[in-house]
């Protein structure tokens, strides 16, 4: 288990736990964090399950795929540099201690 | 004229008819063959009527999904992110194919494989496409792309039914009686209740309501199954006239109202919820005995006696059919056309059972019940057989369902319980 921080909009903290190789939303939504969406349950199709990376953690993940980028457009309020796709982050043991901010909202 | 059928109430007699006088009750052989009744049965019975969907205990997390065919549609039974239970059309707005193609899994969402759209499992279109693609407002206005929600849901003690028709009364008042065989087969145990793992799925050459009548048929036992008998009273210990002796006059049939009914009664075999029986030995007598305590403590003397030491098969109309025997079967029925039926069984028990008592019971479960086991071949047997027969109907036209008719109380080997069935059928299938 790898241990990701969603800092919610509010302010308030919730650690999860997630399985290697699952993706941070999917944990994320089991786990109950809140303004999490996915509405398409990690198929990459509905761009409502947007994160801010933590700016010390964006170089050490995997860069996001075309498919994901051309998804981002959907999303709202993006930050060029931070915003990503939960559920495009699958976990890998050196994500543990990751931190992802939860935007306000989703669509 | 004395010796003339009179024609049941309303209905013109077409299929049924009863001289409730001189006891006498038949049933046309054309209800069994005709693709116009099986036409008429679609629209007027399995679209108007509850359907048994699924169990509860068969989705026990947030996001477990089953998939299954009700009366011919593919449907969805699952549970969303927040728990609640729900039941959609299997289709895809976009262009039909099924979004889901598991059996049953766990999911947050379900993606349809053709062209790609996806749906949160609460039903909720969740596809996004460039700007221009589609109008702005596309699934907002009037003009839904979530997945299709079937009309109706409802559960009793944990069995979910549908209905296709939004406008039908409650699940409850359409169960009238029939709650008391839902209440009598989940008062197993103190833990509830659960379906065991897998299905037994298998179809027969035969109109489907020779399943039902079949299913709660006392009369046909000793004769069809004679092979089993032979079998059960050298497993059980002890002899068949000592085994005989034991079951006492419990036989009784039930009209539970809306054409639900059931026989109930007292055979040889061992229950592993409150009967033993010599093959399981003195320890069988002690743990039955605490069993029975447990019952008694919980539900008193009277109802657990008839929980641990009675046998009963019912029929919930018009295809839900629960035979609480050795095993507890939960089988429904579908008819793909008028002479071939689809059938799924389930095996319920009560959780927590100790591993050896499950094992009585699904052994029961296979070796009486199962499509593979003693009994059931022969019923299929004697379905497609009585099928085929119906092929001299023009010479040869009428069932005779009279047996018991004119006794105050019938008993189980009667069919006062199927006359239950027909006389509900007729209405639905001839009232204006």
């Amino acid at each position: 288990m790898v241990g990701v921080t969603f800092i919610n909009h509010d302010g308030s903290e919730t650690l999860i736990d997630v399985q290697e190789g699952c993706s941070i939303m999917e944990s994320g939504v089991r786990g109950g964090v809140d303004g999490i969406d996915a509405d398409c349950g990690g198929q990459g199709a509905c761009a409502t399950c947007h994160v801010y990376v933590d700016k010390s953690w964006v170089a050490r993940l995997k860069p996001p795929s075309d498919d994901e980028i051309a998804m981002l457009e959907f999303a709202i309020d993006t930050d060029p540099e931070t915003s990503r796709l939960s559920c495009q982050i699958l976990c890998t043991a050196e994500l543990e201690g990751l931190v992802v901010r939860v935007p306000e909202r989703q669509s | 004229m004395a010796t003339q059928i009179k024609a049941t109430g309303s209905s013109n007699g077409r299929w049924i008819r009863e001289d409730r006088e001189r006891g006498l009750f038949k049933v046309s052989r054309e209800a069994f063959t005709s693709q116009e009744v099986f036409e008429h049965e679609r629209e007027r019975i399995f679209g108007k009527c509850w359907l048994y969907l699924g169990h509860g205990s068969e989705l026990p997390n947030a996001n477990d999904f089953v998939t299954r065919n009700v009366a011919g549609h593919e449907l969805i039974f699952n549970r969303d992110r927040k728990g609640e239970f729900r039941a959609f059309f299997n289709t895809c707005p976009h262009r039909g194919a099924m979004v889901a193609r598991e059996k049953c899994g766990n999911a947050l969402g379900f993606k349809c494989f053709y062209h790609g759209w996806a749906f949160n499992n609460n039903g909720k279109y969740a596809t996004r496409y460039p700007k221009g693609t589609y109008p702005d407002d596309f699934g907002k206005s009037g003009d839904s792309v979530d997945l299709t929600a079937v009309p109706r849901l409802e559960q009793y003690r944990d069995f979910y039914f549908v209905n296709f028709d939004a406008d039908a009364p409650s699940l409850l008042e359409y169960l009238a009686g029939s709650t008391e065989i839902l209440d009598l087969v989940s008062d197993h145990s103190p833990n509830g209740m659960e379906i065991v793992g897998g299905v037994q799925e298998y179809s027969i050459r035969a109109n489907w309501k020779l399943l039902v009548e079949n299913s709660f048929d006392g009369y046909h036992a000793a004769e069809t199954h004679e092979t089993y008998f032979e079998y059960l009273f050298d497993a059980i210990g002890g002899t068949a006239e000592e085994a005989l002796s034991k079951m006492s006059g419990a036989s009784q049939s039930y009209d539970y109202g809306n054409g639900h009914a059931a026989i109930e009664g007292q055979a040889p075999w061992g229950r592993p919820i409150g009967r033993t029986i010599p093959a399981w030995g003195e320890q069988g007598e002690k743990d039955i005995a605490l069993i029975i305590a447990e019952l008694e403590g919980r539900v008193g003397k009277e109802r657990a006696s008839r929980i641990a030491t009675r046998d009963r098969n019912a029929v919930i109309f018009p295809n839900l059919v629960i035979n609480d025997i050795m095993a507890i079967t939960v089988r429904s029925l579908y008819p793909i056309g008028p002479g071939e039926i689809r059938v799924s069984s389930y095996a319920l028990a009560p959780k927590g059972e100790t591993p050896e008592y499950r094992k009585r019971r699904l052994d029961n479960f296979l070796e009486f019940l199962g499509p593979g086991g003693f009994a059931t071949p022969d019923d299929v047997e004697a379905l497609e057989s009585a099928q085929t027969g119906y092929g001299n109907a023009q010479y040869a036209p009428w069932n005779d369902i009279s047996r018991g008719m004119l006794k105050e109380e019938p008993a189980n080997d009667d069919e006062a319980q199927m006359r239950c069935f027909w006389r509900q059928w007729a209405k639905l299938m001839e009232e204006e």
